[in-house]
């Protein structure tokens, strides 16, 4: 088990943000997390990558409780992809991924594995831009590049990346490169990937197993099949939804039935 | 060529070292006395063992060696020692406009040296070590408390620190202007003149103590350029890079903590070297701390040493307080980047 999330409870002040939550994540698979706005997951990723600390129940990342970990050795097996990272220095692309290096001993391949992570994240071409002048997604895909330098690393053991709704502001062709890298890493590496998707459909198409979160407790969980269905749905997001299947795929897709 | 190119990075190391090499022999020659050339060279080559010395005027040997030397020594490392606690600073508030000041130490610096001065305290046995031992117990007292203040359950909370500090600045800065009340004309001119900051006292005997409590933490800070990069991600995401956030913190609080109370206590306060320098290292190198640490001690020592020179030529028998130049220099600058800042909407 990659990472292992039991009974978690974590309040702010008197507000319940997460009740009795437990998740696993297991090698080889991604698991999006989806719920309506407010239903704890961003609260979630940050209790699993360390971050936050529960009120009560334990979290394991590879089997040990993330306090024993030092924040260095946790690094090289663990990475996050946040919502917002303010960097208002004028820093070139190519240096904030290479910033991903941090937890690794500084050595002459780290040009070789900063190019090749801005190369799956399709930002090459920006290299020696400033930061500060990228568009939204272009920022995205940079801190996803980073966070993939991050994991890199010669042993070829797998890792856990946490993803914080990494296609927030891209493209569709931008969208689909970032979860299809998340699905290669995890089919060709062993990754386990922890992702906060609102996009069912995207969740649809990617996930293995889909959580839904709602008012900080987990309504249901499953296959994407057994999860994306006309009731779950309306009990979760109080909308009418149909569910489609995919021409290609026949993966679930998931629209809003506007007739009603 | 992109700011962090290698080469580029080598270059202008390379030009700033240059010119650090010639501002420092201009300022050996160069005061109220100008020294020619072939007196430098003549002292040179007998410290060398080259010559016997025979040719080597005694009055400009004592200018040089024993006037000079140590206070260009003094401006090259105070002038670093600031400029990359200026560089530190900025990175631990992510804040391109943070300065040393922030943390109290120099407002705490100037109330012990004025109670100093006004109270007429001295300690038995170190008469001459009063003012300076009062102007650094002053700033390390002042950031203890502004630390203490910033704890927030067993962590320290950046936006706390910085109120802090503000209301800690506000209340030395009170205080001191008490002093200046109840002071005579003679105390009143002192304090001015010491809140002016100068070199005019440095000499080779205080010269260790500069070196150990402002070089040290200064080339200490020089190591810390990759964790300051990813501190400037956010506090969170350091961590998540393997960052020991808190630990890097204190540290860096203590580093500029030691460096700002020793730099004014034996100096005074000289402003805007260490928010001005870092932030003209970024624009020639680029930001990367590993680049702004080093060349800000490059070229602060440069830009102090030829305020030091200024300072002396200017009213020459006299001598300007320092603190006068670069201000003078470095507030049109500081203005520059506001107006500058808020074209390209940057900070």
């Amino acid at each position: 088990m990659i990472l292992d999330c039991a009974h978690i409870h974590f309040e702010v002040g008197r507000t319940s943000i997460l009740e009795d939550v437990s998740i696993e994540v297991k090698a080889g698979e991604v698991v999006a997390l989806c719920g309506p706005n407010g239903a704890g997951k961003s609260t979630l990723l940050r209790i699993a990558s360390g971050e936050l600390r529960p009120d009560t129940g334990r979290v394991n990342l590879f089997g040990r409780a993330i306090e024993e970990w030092s924040p260095r050795s946790a690094a090289k097996v663990r990475a996050k992809l946040s919502q917002d990272c303010h960097l208002s220095f004028s820093f070139t692309v190519r240096e904030v991924v290479e910033m991903g290096r941090f937890p690794h001993q500084t050595d002459a391949q780290n040009p070789e594995i900063v190019g090749r992570c801005m190369d799956r994240v399709d930002i090459a071409a920006l290299a020696d831009r400033d930061y500060t002048t990228l568009s939204g997604g272009e920022k995205q895909r940079v801190h996803m590049a980073r966070v993939l330098a991050q994991l890199t690393c010669e042993s070829d053991t797998s890792k856990l990346l946490l993803l914080d709704e990494p296609t927030s502001a891209l493209d569709l062709r931008h969208q689909e490169v970032a979860l299809s890298l998340a699905h290669d890493l995890c089919r060709e590496q062993d990754f386990g990937v922890l992702v906060v998707l609102h996009d069912l459909n995207l969740a649809a198409a990617w996930a293995d197993r889909i959580v839904m979160l709602k008012e900080g407790k987990v309504l249901c969980r499953g296959t994407p099949e057994a999860v994306l269905t006309e009731e779950v749905l309306r009990e979760t997001y109080d909308v009418e939804v149909v569910v489609l299947k995919h021409p290609v795929t026949d993966r679930p897709i998931v629209t809003i039935n506007r007739t009603q | 060529m992109v700011a962090g190119n290698p080469k580029r990075t080598l270059a202008i190391y390379v030009a700033m070292s240059s010119c650090l090499m010639m501002v420092a022999i201009a300022s050996v020659l160069l005061g109220s006395v100008d020294v020619p050339f072939s007196s430098l060279e003549a002292i040179v080559q007998a410290a060398l063992g080259l010559s016997d010395g025979s040719n080597v005027v005694p009055g400009h040997r004592y200018i040089v060696v024993d006037l000079r030397l140590p206070r260009a020594l003094f401006a090259i490392i105070v002038g670093s020692a600031l400029s990359i606690a200026g560089a530190m600073m900025q990175g631990l508030f992510r804040n391109p406009l943070a300065d040393p000041g922030l943390l109290g130490v120099s407002s705490g610096a100037a109330l012990g040296a004025a109670s100093v001065i006004v109270l007429g305290w001295t300690l038995p046995g170190i008469p001459n070590f009063t003012l300076p031992l009062a102007a650094f117990v002053g700033g390390i007292v002042a950031t203890i408390v502004v630390m203490w203040l910033s704890l927030r359950s067993g962590t320290t909370s950046v936006a706390n620190m910085l109120l802090a500090g503000i209301a800690i600045n506000a209340l030395c800065g009170a205080a001191t202007g008490l002093l200046v009340y109840v002071a005579d004309d003679e105390e009143l001119r002192t304090l001015t003149f010491w809140t002016m900051g100068s070199l005019g006292g440095s000499g080779w005997a205080d010269l260790p103590y500069i070196a150990g409590l402002a070089l040290g933490p200064a080339l200490v800070g020089l190591f810390l350029g990759r964790s300051v990069n990813a501190l400037l991600l956010g506090e969170s995401e350091a961590q998540l890079l393997g960052v020991n956030v808190e630990q890097l913190k204190a540290i860096i609080v203590v580093l500029v903590c030691v460096i700002m109370g020793t730099s004014v206590a034996l100096t005074g306060m000289i402003g805007f070297v260490g928010l001005v320098v870092p932030h003209l290292c970024r624009m020639l190198l680029g930001a990367d701390n590993r680049r702004v640490f080093l060349g800000s001690m490059l070229l602060g020592s440069t830009l102090l040493l030829a305020a030091d020179v200024l300072a002396r030529i200017i009213v020459s028998p006299a001598e300007l307080p320092i603190g006068i130049v670069t201000s003078l220099v470095g507030g049109p600058f500081f203005l520059f980047l506001l107006y500058r800042s808020r074209l390209l909407r940057v900070s």
